[in-house]
């Protein structure tokens, strides 16, 4: 910017124009914002991502320790619980007092015997709609059914008691023997305990042998008492007079079953069932009673048994002693009961059982020791050593929780997640999550000799209650997510029923005692599973068809060709999935076998057609070149047709006549399948191997052949490397079955209607243009003058292509991929809809899956905000959200490389 | 992309719509008056919940906006698990469900109002388990269901059962392996299925999880050897109802409405419509007249061309007393 006249007399505008500046300024910060913001914007949903999921790793909250020291008695009870907002509880003793006190000063609110004369031998709980139901046995040798719950009502302050009037919202007071609460200004809240029993039946007698029949009776269903048909049973009759004591019973309720089991001093173990049955019209309910007895034998020095449980479905009846022996009595089958088993649950002849209680869902058995080891059993179809393939339901101990020592004195099981609190005799207090195995807290040390009588947890599952001899304790709990656990998410889990640990997942159910299993494995696994096969299938068209129209076609072509690729990525996926799901799933089901042929008959007709033209006399090919192009459109067709012709006889040949049952494993040998899978790779090998081996001779002979003579030879060559292929597949076959190999059970399996080949299929239809149209770019930016130096040093088409184009290109092509794969690891709809959404981790490719995208579409709007499945489902988005950015920084890493090379060309 | 599932799930219901049968004639109980039209309804209607009663809902809410032109309706299904939450949250007034609620979704209704919501039974469903049409299977026991849906056997066969062979069909049904359709763990059928005829045992991973119900029956009428279940009401020509029994020694009971009423049938239930209403208070003229609706005689036609079971005028008359309304009938 010298000042003065310039040297040519043209005085230059000193000044760039206003507007040049404004736009430089406007677009530089245009730009910044756009960059600044994406970055942000990304972090941002990595960040919420994070900030879901993160309370899943949050321990369990537990308030401190309320201990009021005033005992409500000094010995054991039967069983101890509390009211839903945990102001009061009540503990029932073995010489039939019910005690209801206060939570918070230990005051008692009420005792009352239950039974005048009566003691309590025996004694059963279970939960039931609205409340706990009891059975409890008699040294008479009867038993009483009846329900010991809370029942809360609503008093406006205007019709409440004087003394109440005062009272602040939130607190809570005592009201005779209840327990008000003030909820609003307007409202109290009365809670009472009610305690009702129905008239003793005898099950003494056992065998009950006059009601082993069906007895049907019409009750009344009321809403509100259980419409209770004790009478009606004609094998129940009123309490016998000789004394045999109830020892031990149990029942359990359901909607429309009631079941109990009773066992008596003189060795009498008898199962009895009532089944209702509504009518929707009406509202009436029928019952039907049947009795029967079990073959009880006593088990030689160890006395009476201890335990008495039944199962959740009352298909078993269990039956264990204090050395841990256990027997099993199936059930299922009314007409005919048998023993099914025998356990030992300790396996330990030096300790005692001291506790065998039910988690949740009555399923899984707790059994504490005397050495403070709880270990959970349940019943799972396992393996024994018999017959082959045959299982047995047999229990298996799933889960082991080590003691330290002192015994388990009392376990108590939370009645909405598989937690259970366990009491030690040297008055420490444990909550365990038994299918995480976590330790979701210590709710109290050890200290000397004051054991835990009893726990219980708040109906609500959000606090706790425990007793010993010397006060009652009261915790606030708030187990948070305690299903999750890095174990729990990503390694085998041990679930309820299973014969051995497993990658599960299935999030939810319709009821309160479903154990949740959320193993990501088999999500991430399909996730792979649907990248790799589309992948598979996408990525070879698509790249070949970038190179053939970038480097093969004329400019005219290609300019069709390109825009028509790229109108395929305006398919909606969802319609593409529906697609998949509805047309294409069936008619591939239907024709399976030419789907497969066609994969080898259709580029093989093109190969064929292309030697076919070069056969062609050189004036009729140059006059009609304009035609090679669509005539290569005739390829498809023949190709589809010859796998039409083809595929009866391959099925005969390969899978013995029905492909279907071939894969099921019904039928055929496996090495016809080795001979399908082999020949394309044989094709391959054949024609890499031949062109390797014998390229530079024939090159060298051919030299000086005619151009007839050479497309003859050429024809020739590809049919005897038809050929060659076909017996080098057929020897690999021969060997691979020789030794034992089956295709079956691995990469082939049995044929399931939405499968991966449908969704990899479609899916490759989905990545196509993306890959194609991105490589093409990158192809056709590859410097002219290469191009022109290969062609003119003499190179053909094809080697500049391969040789000289695409190693320039690579990092385009590389790119082109990554983002087809990125676009597959992501795609949802086609997967949700074609893929089954079957959770599975096979890798069969007749067999569906289910993504980590799929499976959030299908979820995230049920899951209940907050919960561990909506947390959950958050950090599969992430665990999605973190596979994506890997393999992009890796595969700009790749890239970057390929880049560096091409230009240093 | 929710908005294409929509699109997907409204295809599809409205191929099975198109499709949709006339099952036995059902009659709906005289006694159901009509429903007489008052002054002062507008507003809008919004429910969010199961996809079992979506088609219903929209039948009824075509109805009711035809007799009240002014008001606004927004209907929303994807699962039952979808109607405690939106009722809670308040973004929505209507909760249709397959099932009942789950204490844990009482216990956070609970938590937000201080009291429970109200179920009113709208209509009776039988959960059918469907074929393809050319199946020749006399019928099921709920044990065999088990074994052939569930990994876990609760209801006791000895084997897992994986080709129609081993239901005893003969010839080219033999060979076929069976293959399964079911609901999202999201809706109530899923739940009631697995309560009901798995004895709560888990599903096998092979199940293959629809969307909705029609997706099932589209499943079982397109795929030779699929076996599926969902509502008796997305029933279509190409797909069979197979009856059931309650074990082997019970007679297989057909999915006709007779049997539903009976409680013969082992997998029927009643379809809900769960509503936020304070005891003791009066419900808004909006949801009170809808409610009204739904228990007339055009409410219960309407669960009828449905594919349901309508409700007796008795429960009718419960319902609507039950939830303040003065019934007139």
């Amino acid at each position: 910017m010298a000042s003065g006249p310039s040297f040519t007399g043209y005085q230059r505008a000193k000044k760039t124009r206003f507007s040049v500046r404004a736009g430089d300024v406007l677009s530089r910060f245009f730009i910044t914002v756009g960059g600044i913001g994406t970055i942000i914007a990304v972090s941002t949903v990595a960040v919420f991502l994070l900030w879901v999921a993160f309370p899943l790793l949050k321990p369990a909250l537990i308030g401190d320790q309320q201990e009021v020291r005033t005992p409500v008695r000094t010995d054991k009870p039967l069983r101890i619980a509390m009211d839903e907002y945990q102001l009061s509880g009540w503990a029932l003793y073995g010489d039939g007092e019910l005690v209801s006190f206060r939570l918070d000063t230990g005051e008692v609110l009420e005792r009352r015997r239950l039974f005048d004369q009566s003691v309590i031998t025996a004694s059963s709980f279970s939960l039931a709609r609205g409340g706990l139901r009891v059975l409890l046995g008699f040294g008479d040798g009867s038993a009483a059914f009846g329900s010991i719950v809370y029942r809360t009502r609503f008093i406006n302050a205007a019709d409440a008691p004087a003394e109440l009037d005062g009272m602040e919202v939130g607190l809570s007071a005592r009201f005779d023997t209840a327990m008000v609460e003030r909820i609003s200004p307007t409202q109290f809240r009365v809670t009472q305990l009610e305690a009702r029993f129905d008239e003793p039946l005898s099950v003494a007698t056992g065998t009950l042998e006059s009601a082993a029949g069906v007895k049907g009776t019409v009750g009344q269903a009321d809403s509100d008492q259980s419409a209770a048909p004790a009478d009606t049973a004609d094998g129940l009759e009123p309490a016998a007079e000789a004394p045999n004591p109830v020892l031990l019973v149990d029942h359990l309720d359901s909607d429309s079953d009631r079941v109990f089991a009773a066992f008596t001093a003189d060795g009498t173990l008898g199962i009895h069932r009532q089944r209702a049955r509504e009518n929707l019209l009406t509202g009436e309910v029928t019952y039907r009673t049947t009795s029967i007895p079990l073959p009880y034998e006593p088990l030689d020095g160890q006395g009476q048994p201890k335990f008495l449980k039944l199962s959740g479905l009352g298909d078993s009846v269990m039956l264990a002693w204090e050395n841990g022996h256990l027997v099993r009595f199936n059930t299922r089958d009314f007409s005919s009961p048998s023993i099914e088993e025998r356990v030992d649950l300790l396996e330990d002849s030096t300790l005692r059982l001291t506790a065998l209680e039910y988690l949740l869902g009555r399923t899984t058995l707790l059994a504490g020791d005397s050495s403070g080891r709880v270990r959970a059993w349940f019943p799972a179809n396992v393996e024994t050593g018999g017959r082959a393939g045959r299982l047995k339901n047999r229990m298996v101990p799933a889960h082991t929780f080590p003691g330290e020592g002192s015994p388990v004195a009392c376990i108590g099981s939370s009645q909405r997640i598989r937690t259970m609190g366990v009491g030690y005799g040297d008055g420490r207090l444990d909550l365990f999550h038994v299918t995480s195995h976590k330790l979701l807290g210590r709710l109290r040390e050890g200290a000397g000799d004051e054991p835990v009588q009893a726990v219980a947890f708040a109906p609500k599952d959000d606090g706790l209650m425990a007793l010993t001899r010397g006060g009652i304790l009261h915790w606030e709990v708030d187990p948070l997510h305690p299903e999750s656990t890095f174990r729990a998410l990503f390694t085998r889990v041990w679930y309820e029923g299973a014969a051995e640990p497993q990658h599960v997942w299935q999030s939810s159910s319709g009821t309160d005692d479903f154990e949740p299993k959320f193993g990501m494995m088999p999500l991430i696994f399909g996730t792979l599973k649907a990248t790799l096969f589309s992948l598979f299938l996408g990525v070879p068209i698509a790249l070949f068809a970038a190179i053939f129209t970038s480097e093969f076609l004329n400019s005219t072509v290609r300019s069709r060709v390109k825009p028509a690729v790229e109108l395929m990525a305006s398919l909606p996926s969802v319609v593409l999935g529906f697609l998949a799901a509805l047309v294409f799933a069936p008619v591939v089901a239907d024709h399976l076998v030419v789907f497969l042929v066609s994969f080898v008959t259709i580029p093989v007709s093109f190969l064929f057609g292309a030697r076919v033209w070069q056969l062609l006399p050189q004036q009729f090919t140059l006059r009609h070149h304009r035609w090679r192009f669509p005539s290569m459109f005739l390829g498809l067709p023949l190709g589809a047709l010859l796998a039409f012709l083809l595929a009866p006889a391959v099925e005969w040949i390969c899978f013995a006549g029905d492909v279907m049952r071939w894969l099921d494993g019904q039928i055929g040998e496996a090495g016809g399948g080795w001979l399908a899978l082999f020949f394309p790779l044989a094709c391959f090998g054949a024609a890499w191997g031949t062109s390797r081996v014998f390229g530079d001779l024939v090159r060298r002979v051919s030299m000086n052949w005619s151009r007839q003579r050479c497309a003859l030879f050429d024809l020739a060559r590809f049919a005897a490397v038809g050929l060659g292929a076909l017996l080098l597949a057929a020897a690999a076959a021969w060997l691979a079955s020789a030794l034992g190999f089956d295709p079956r059970g691995g990469l082939i399996d049995t044929y399931v209607q939405r499968n991966a080949l449908v969704v990899g299929f479609v899916m490759g239809f989905a990545i196509i243009p993306i890959i194609y149209t991105i490589s093409e770019d990158a192809l056709t930016a590859v410097p002219e003058h290469l191009r022109s130096a290969s062609l003119g040093a003499g190179a053909t088409p094809w080697q500049t292509a391969t040789r000289v184009i695409v190693p320039t290109a690579m990092s385009g092509l590389f790119s082109a991929v990554m983002i087809g794969l990125g676009r597959a690891v992501g795609e949802t709809m086609i997967v949700l809809m074609a893929a089954g959404n079957t959770p599975l981790m096979e890798w069969n490719v007749f067999n569906g899956f289910r993504t980590l995208s799929a499976n959030i579409a299908v979820e995230l709007p049920e899951a209940v905000r907050d919960s561990t499945h909506y947390r959950t489902l958050f950090l599969t988005a992430l665990v999605l959200f973190a596979m994506t950015f890997v393999l992009n920084t890796i595969a700009e890493i790749i890239r970057m490389r390929f880049r560096k090379k091409a230009f240093e060309l | 992309m929710r908005k294409y599932l929509g699109v997907a799930l409204l295809i599809a219901a409205a191929l099975t719509m198109a499709a949709n049968p006339v099952l036995a004639q059902v009659q709906v109980d005289p006694a159901l008056p009509q429903y007489k039209p008052v002054p002062g309804v507008s507003g809008s209607i919004k429910s969010v919940g199961s996809d079992t009663l979506n088609n219903l809902m929209t039948l009824w809410t075509e109805g009711f906006k035809k007799i009240y032109p002014n008001i606004q309706i927004e209907i929303e299904g994807k699962g039952s698990s979808t109607a405690p939450p939106a009722l809670i949250a308040g973004t929505s007034n209507l909760g249709p469900m397959s099932r009942k609620m789950k204490d844990k979704e009482l216990d956070e209704f609970e938590a937000k109002f201080g009291y429970k919501p109200i179920a009113l039974p709208t209509s009776i469903d039988m959960l059918a388990v469907f074929a393809n049409k050319d199946n020749p299977i006399k019928g099921l026991t709920l044990p065999q269901l088990d074994a052939i849906f569930s990994k876990s056997r609760k209801l006791g066969l000895a084997e897992d059962i994986t080709s129609w062979a081993q239901l005893g069909l003969k010839g080219e049904w033999a060979n076929l392996p069976i293959s399964l359709y079911g609901r999202n763990a999201a809706s109530g059928t899923y739940g009631y299925f697995k309560e009901h005829a798995l004895g709560k045992g888990d599903y096998r991973d092979s199940v293959k999880e629809q969307p909705g119900s029609s997706a099932v029956v589209q499943g079982v009428a397109s795929d030779k050897g699929g076996l599926g279940y969902s509502g008796i009401g997305y029933k279509t020509a190409d797909v069979i109802a197979v009856p059931l029994a309650h074990d082997a020694s019970s007679p297989m009971i057909p999915a006709t409405p007779d049997y539903a009423y009976t409680g013969e049938y082992p997998l029927a239930r009643y379809l809900y419509i769960y509503v936020n209403h304070k005891p003791g208070s009066n419900l808004d003229p909006l949801r009170r007249e809808f409610i009204k609706y739904v228990f007339s005689a055009q409410g219960q036609q309407d669960v009828v061309k449905d594919g349901y079971f309508p409700v007796t005028a008795k429960i009718a008359r419960e319902t609507l007393e039950y939830i303040g309304i003065n019934p007139g009938f």
